[in-house]
């Protein structure tokens, strides 16, 4: 009925607030689903960790203490992809071992890979894994270990 | 028995009334809907990542994913594709130029493209293509004289590298880079005061010329220039293979506190592809149409902000209308009009209350029901003649403090609310869309410093946002197809939050003008380092606002 009432003796519907001024405050930004965009600069394994592609739509993956953004290829790294373990992770170790295992990888509350043991072959094969990152994807910033978390 | 007919009577009308008002809201207002809601709420791309201290990137959803912002008009050069300039466009328009005309201020009747075409070459060709410097331009192009001058400067911007400068005073100071002075009358002569020297040439855009004494060899009047033109149907212009002319500069504007402004033809091209993709399916730009520049807009002060708009109306074949003063009753039928927001809210309310019938109200009443239901109608528009062929107007608002803008203060000054109070809110603008009949497009302009509109509202939108946001922001529109932007944190106003999308606004894209003076340049530089990282982005000092949950930009009143 309000339409007609509306066409009949005027009036009009306002839409909703936009700008959030007249509603409880929130910190969206972006996407809906997520908690707002992914800021660029220092990453912890910790903070690392929900950008997976399936706690966060964005997937980083850390290489040689850079971390890249790599949601472009959802197919390979998201969800059900062939190298799902390294999303949200860092994966120097995996890719110097060409290796997908979940035992390449360290969980968000253990130190950071120093990559010290690496052979010289499985340096090589990072470096050029890690050109081939820094081509392709975008970097947001850096990996560094967590005071009372990682160190 | 009677009572029981009484209750069948109520229920029957009832359920009539609920039945309409059912098959009106889904067969009716859902079909002829212009805009989703969901369209709405997504009016920009937002990127997926921030830096510390800033908002996400915003662009205009017309922008596909993963596309570039508008930067020309994608014109072929052999395999590649290049932005434009200046001369393609003209060199376009000529190729429509059979019927479309132009109305200026000073002209009791149109004036052929082949007239103006006509006399800009010829004076391109006898005065321009020698001089050693650029063309300082005092009268505003809703005159027929400072149309053609300007004309003939932008030819010669391509050709010779002269350059159209447009001023908005008479220099009080020698301005170096011109060589020749365009003023619009003998009065304004006379107040050069000896500064007639500065100058290898003078024109006076008047025809008379018993003021020309012995002592000014250097002054002539508009006749003695255009003396000896003819009509001229083409303009021929073929690109150089190094794309060279499209990284040209196009023309130089003087804002009215004395800062000099460059501006590219990427500038004008960018603008131009911009202004013609903004019209939707079924709404394009074609020959039949007619835009009428009215106004503050025919103003020295605004005269930068009419030739993308004016140039891509005469690229389809179209025509242009000037007119110094707004009034509905004197328009020559336009379908597009471009005016002042006050100024021509000012001018329907006028109207509005000369045409107060009961009838009349009633259709505003439903032109306003149905637009805020996302239906474009035109049933309200008031019964003047010259607005019935009318089908956008694009209200023009300025920033505040434009000076502040362009100077690029290193202190960034303190949010100060109610200094906007005058813009208007959704509600007016749909009381202009219901009297005009018309789409009502708001644009919101940096004028000395952006070649077109900042942010401007969609087409299609004609929601009418609460009044507690209408009390508190400017409703500007996603941001132009041409730039994107961001805002981003300042030490000065730390209430506003990064995180809820608040703070001072940064663009970045291709209708910036670039600083010509050295230390307002190195000043915009600087500035440009400490906000946006050196990646080219234009803080905005002084306007502040938000990103809107639908993508729109909302600035601070």
């Amino acid at each position: 009925m309000s339409f007609l009432m509306k066409l009949v003796f005027g009036g009009y519907n306002t839409s909703e607030d936009p700008t959030g001024v007249t509603e409880a405050p929130s910190a969206d930004q972006g996407s809906k689903n997520n908690d707002g965009p992914v800021v660029e600069g220092k990453f912890y394994p910790r903070t690392l960790y929900k950008y997976n592609g399936h706690d966060h739509e964005s997937i980083l993956i850390a290489v040689k203490g850079k971390v890249f953004d790599c949601s472009q290829s959802r197919q390979f790294y998201g969800p059900s992809g062939p190298y799902t373990s390294f999303a949200g992770h860092d994966a120097s170790r995996g890719l110097a071992l060409n290796s997908f295992d979940m035992e390449t990888v360290r969980g968000w509350d253990q130190p950071i890979d120093t990559l010290e043991d690496l052979t010289p072959q499985e340096q090589e094969s990072l470096d050029s894994w890690y050109e081939f990152f820094e081509s392709k994807y975008p970097c947001l910033g850096t990996l560094e270990p967590e005071p009372g978390v990682n160190v | 028995m009677e009572w029981l007919s009484l209750i069948k009577a109520i229920a029957t009308v009832l359920a009539i009334l609920l039945a309409t008002n059912w098959i009106f809201r889904i067969f009716y207002l859902d079909l002829k809907r212009d805009f989703s809601e969901l369209a709405a709420q997504e009016q920009s791309n937002v990127t997926t990542t921030r830096k510390e201290n800033e908002t996400a990137l915003y662009r205009n959803f017309l922008l596909p994913l993963g596309f570039p912002l508008v930067t020309g008009l994608g014109l072929s050069l052999k395999y590649k594709l290049r932005n434009g300039n200046f001369a393609d466009i003209w060199c376009a328009i000529m190729d429509l130029a059979d019927k479309n005309s132009i109305r200026f201020v000073d002209q009791s009747k149109d004036l052929s493209l082949q007239e103006i075409n006509g006399m800009a070459k010829y004076i391109l060709e006898t005065y321009l293509s020698n001089a050693h410097g650029n063309v300082g331009i005092l009268v505003t192009p809703s005159r027929s004289q400072g149309f053609i001058i300007s004309i003939a400067s932008m030819m010669a911007s391509v050709k010779y590298n002269t350059l159209p400068h447009f001023l908005t005073s008479m220099p009080r100071k020698k301005l170096e880079d011109i060589s020749i002075l365009v003023v619009d009358s003998w009065e304004s002569f006379s107040q050069l005061r000896g500064s007639e020297e500065w100058y290898e040439l003078i024109i006076v855009c008047e025809s008379n010329s018993s003021y020309i004494s012995g002592d000014h060899k250097n002054v002539i009047s508009w006749d003695q220039l255009i003396h000896g033109y003819k009509n001229d149907n083409s303009y021929m212009y073929s690109a150089p293979e190094d794309n060279s002319d499209d990284s040209k500069s196009l023309l130089y504007f003087t804002s009215p506190h004395g800062d000099t402004t460059s501006f590219s033809q990427g500038c004008l091209v960018s603008g131009v592809a911009s202004f013609v993709r903004n019209f939707p399916l079924g709404h394009e730009l074609n020959g039949k149409d007619s835009l009428a520049v009215t106004g503050n807009l025919s103003s020295l002060n605004l005269c930068l902000q009419v030739w993308q708009k004016v140039l891509a109306v005469l690229l389809h074949g179209g025509k242009v209308s000037f007119q110094d003063t707004l009034d509905l009753n004197k328009l020559y039928n336009p379908t597009l009009l471009l005016a002042d927001a006050n100024e021509l809210l000012t001018v329907v309310k006028r109207s509005v209350s000369a045409n107060s019938s009961f009838v009349q109200k009633l259709k505003y009443q439903w032109a306003t029901a149905l637009l805020t239901e996302g239906v474009f109608t035109a049933i309200g528009q008031l019964p003047i003649k010259s607005i019935e062929k009318l089908r956008s107007t694009y209200l023009l608002d300025c920033v505040s403090d434009s000076s502040l803008v362009n100077s690029f203060p290193k202190n960034v000054p303190k949010l100060k609310r109610g200094q906007s109070g005058n813009t208007l809110d959704s509600l007016q603008l749909n009381y202009l869309r219901a009297h005009l009949g018309s789409r009502v497009i708001f644009e919101y302009y940096c004028p000395h410093t952006v070649m077109g509109p900042i942010a401007h509202t969609n087409f299609y939108d004609y929601r009418i946002l609460p009044p507690r946001v209408s009390a508190n922001f400017i409703f500007c529109g996603p941001i132009s197809t041409t730039l994107e932007g961001k805002l981003v944190q300042t030490k000065e106003n730390s209430e506003l939050d990064v995180t809820r999308r608040q703070g001072m606004l940064c663009i970045r894209g291709f209708t910036i003008g670039k600083p010509v003076e050295p230390a307002r340049l190195e000043k915009a530089r600087e500035l440009s380092g400490e906000f946006g990282g050196g990646e080219g982005w234009m803080p905005m000092v002084g306007i502040f606002g938000l990103w809107g949950q639908d993508g729109c930009l909302y600035l601070y009143k």
